[in-house]
């Protein structure tokens, strides 16, 4: 008798785990196609824009690409361009820069770290599948998506660079990139709204016919700084910009950057609603 | 649905697209002989007829939850209904909406078989077809084959055809937030989330796009039904609430 409890207990527990993994992978899940304004593809960009760096002095981005190479795509090429943010945009192209040099990094699975220019220190630890990380420096706060739990992570960055934890953001979405946006302390969020369909790309990374879903949300913290509203500026269903994995907003301009592919510009027509 | 609340009254409205700067609708008085305490309008289409009439039909159900379907014609002059006639048919089983054929036929939506409220919600747990399409003129009957399913994965309400030929709908993306609002439609703490969708065919319509011209919490606009585009206008309507007039434009469509 105890040991038919204990199989049924086992048997119960066996198909919570399965119904939870179905649930992760987002089967059911799919997003509606959306632009906040004209969108158009970036001159310029083929092979990716999987990373994306904004400086607001010179309102320049730059852009990394070829991460396609890494999954096993050696025709991707890899590489870092540039494009220039102006107001009246006639053109829209990114060039590419010449690198010097050897470029070295290496990323660890679960933990955040700090390094202060001579030592690595550990921050945080037992994240779970830590995946976009976001730097807000006026306000002093660190933002950390979650891939498989679908969330943010604030924590404010005190003086001695030690972190406390402070909020957690639910967004039913994976994050893969993160801006803060200086002026107004907005998140924007590129995401992964389906799951399974970015695990397929990786997979393929050079079969353009395999795609995956593409979000943009902002999240706009209230003066509590515990509470928030999120808005959808993009979507897509993959036909025009697949798994997206980056986002930098400026001045009514988004610029939305996948994995493997294309990087998108978009206008924002009505920023306070978008 | 949990009947209304005693002040709420049944009626029809009329909306002008062509209104500058205000965003007005006018309650239409009904002439002919009707119960006005057993009008509650469901769906509604409209056809002009060979004489230039507006024609519309009109689901209705009465307090005993008995339906019919009130055809009237619109009298431009007076901007007033008339009433022409009421059609019952043992068919008309639970009938959501509908569109009209011609002048005197229509195809009709029953939304399920259950007559209450117990057996409706048990119903639509146990997802049985119970559903029907049905072609009324009081003479033939019509046929009807399918050619393409189109999975949304939200649930979609009532649907409009623009001139284009994309269908719009106002659907419920979360179902369990619709089950809350309707079953207290006048407590307005409880609201349920909109959504509208627009999806264009390809010409063999084995393929189409599917966008999302408008999203909301539901705080702007609870549980959305219907939503109609006109000349960068768009239209949303709700099953209990509130009308909303938006702005679009193509890029954001």
């Amino acid at each position: 008798m105890l040991h038919r409890v204990a199989i049924w207990v086992m048997v119960s527990f066996l198909c919570s785990a399965i119904i939870r993994f179905v649930l992760m992978l987002d089967l059911n899940k799919r997003v509606y196609n959306h632009t906040p304004g004209p969108c158009r593809v970036v001159n310029g960009i083929t092979d990716g824009a999987a990373g994306l760096e904004f400086v607001g002095e010179a309102s320049v981005v730059f852009i990394s690409t070829g991460l396609a190479n890494a999954y096993g795509n050696e025709s991707s090429d890899t590489g870092i361009s540039i494009i220039q943010l102006q107001k009246e945009m006639a053109k829209h192209e990114a060039t590419s820069i010449k690198i010097e040099g050897v470029n070295f990094g290496k990323s660890s699975f679960g933990a955040l770290y700090f390094f202060d220019g001579r030592h690595v220190s550990l921050l945080e630890s037992r994240l779970s599948t830590p995946s976009a990380l976001a730097i807000d420096r006026r306000r002093k706060l660190i933002f950390v998506g979650s891939l498989l739990n679908e969330n943010i992570r604030v924590y404010a960055l005190e003086k001695d660079y030690s972190i406390t934890f402070r909020t957690q953001i639910s967004l039913l979405s994976s994050p893969a990139g993160m801006h803060i946006e200086d002026e107004t302390g907005d998140i924007w969020v590129a995401l992964h709204p389906v799951l399974h369909q970015v695990f397929l790309v990786t997979m393929y990374p050079g079969d353009e016919k395999v795609r995956s879903s593409s979000q943009v949300l902002r999240v706009r913290m209230q003066e509590d700084g515990v509470s928030w509203v999120i808005t959808e500026p993009y979507a897509n269903d993959g036909a025009t910009i697949s798994a997206s994995n980056a986002v930098i907003y400026d001045k009514d301009h988004l610029l939305v950057g996948s994995m493997f592919g294309r990087l998108l510009h978009c206008d924002v027509l009505n920023p306070s609603i978008t | 649905m949990i009947p209304r609340g005693k002040d709420v009254k049944g009626q029809i409205f009329l909306y002008d697209f062509n209104q500058k700067g205000t965003w007005n609708v006018e309650p239409l008085r009904i002439n002919g002989k009707f119960d006005q305490d057993n009008f509650h309008p469901h769906g509604i289409s409209h056809v002009v007829t060979s004489a230039g009439t507006i024609r519309l039909f009109v689901i209705n159900h009465s307090n005993a939850f008995h339906h019919s379907v009130m055809v009237f014609d619109w009298n431009r002059k007076t901007r007033q209904l008339d009433l022409v006639r009421i059609v019952k048919d043992e068919k008309f089983i639970r009938p959501n909406d509908l569109v009209a054929v011609t002048e005197d036929a229509f195809i009709l939506t029953n939304d399920g078989s259950a007559q209450t409220v117990l057996t409706n919600v048990l119903e639509i747990l146990s997802l049985i077809p119970s559903g029907s399409v049905v072609y009324h003129d009081g003479k033939d009957y019509l046929s009807l084959f399918k050619i393409v399913d189109v999975p949304l994965m939200t649930i979609a309400d009532n649907l409009y055809m623009d001139k284009y030929g994309a269908v719009w709908t106002g659907a419920h993306p979360i179902m369990k937030e619709l089950f809350g609002h309707l079953s207290n439609c006048e407590d307005l703490n409880k609201y349920a989330p909109s959504q509208v969708l627009r999806i264009k065919f390809s010409e063999d319509f084995k393929t189409w796009e599917i966008t999302e011209p408008f999203m909301d919490d539901g705080r702007l606009i609870s549980a959305s039904s219907i939503a109609v585009p006109f000349k960068n206008q768009l239209l949303i309507g709700s099953v209990c609430r509130q009308l909303v007039h938006c702005d679009i434009t193509p890029e954001t469509s």
